[in-house]
């Protein structure tokens, strides 16, 4: 799963270790989820979404269902020539 | 996010798991002094020096495991998946020795060693499963 958390952070002028403490995590946590080697819970999804005052669905983005949107897009503008 | 958060569980874990490993060595030595004094050992002196030295290890075996539920849930992933990567490891080569010794190829020697075998490869899997992530 993609996130804006590194832009977000970056943004406030926090450290990893400053958003760790502010979420309650280890910093390795905000590493892992900022590199996209680890997807949160849904509790810390939240937890991270109040503390940044934004919905979560514009930090975190599905790439499923961004690649099968691309592809229906796609196959949409094929289906036209066709 | 069970547990009571990453800073907390971390405290609590190295408040007492370095405590219990220092009860653990002096125990350790001061029962094979203490047990060295007599000419003939007491049978109930050996069960309670074997008990009393067994029981700081058992205590911080506990405490890995209490620190693995209560830490952030990315650690408590790192550290479940190192304790299994540990316990299987240490279960595979007790199986290996165990067979060895039973047809003779190995001479018997003390189990005492895979407490500690199985604390020594959950380290070393934490590290490999975390180390990663510490950049």
């Amino acid at each position: 799963m993609k996130n804006l958390l590194r832009q977000l952070r970056a943004a406030r002028g926090w450290s990893q270790a400053e958003l760790a403490e502010r979420l309650n995590v280890s910093r390795q946590s905000v590493n892992a989820i900022e590199t996209g080697k680890y997807d949160p819970s849904l509790p810390l999804a939240f937890a991270i979404a109040r503390l940044f005052g934004q919905p979560i669905e514009s930090i975190f983005e599905d790439e499923a269902e961004q690649a099968s949107g691309a592809a229906a897009g796609h196959g949409g503008e094929r289906e036209k020539f066709d | 996010m069970n547990g009571v958060g990453y800073k907390q569980a971390r405290k609590r874990y190295f408040r007492l798991f370095w405590p219990a490993m220092a009860i653990y060595i002096a125990l350790a030595i001061g029962g094979k002094f203490w047990l060295g004094q007599y000419a003939v050992e007491p049978m109930w002196l050996k069960i309670t020096t074997s008990l009393a030295v067994s029981i700081p290890l058992v205590a911080a075996l506990g405490l890995m495991l209490r620190y693995a539920f209560e830490t952030d849930e990315f650690q408590r992933r790192i550290q479940i998946e190192s304790m299994a990567i540990a316990g299987v490891l240490t279960a595979s080569v007790a199986s290996v020795v165990g067979f060895l010794q039973m047809y003779d190829v190995l001479p018997e020697f003390s189990v005492l060693w895979f407490g500690p075998g199985f604390m020594m490869l959950h380290g070393l899997a934490s590290l490999f499963r975390g180390g990663r992530h510490c950049l």
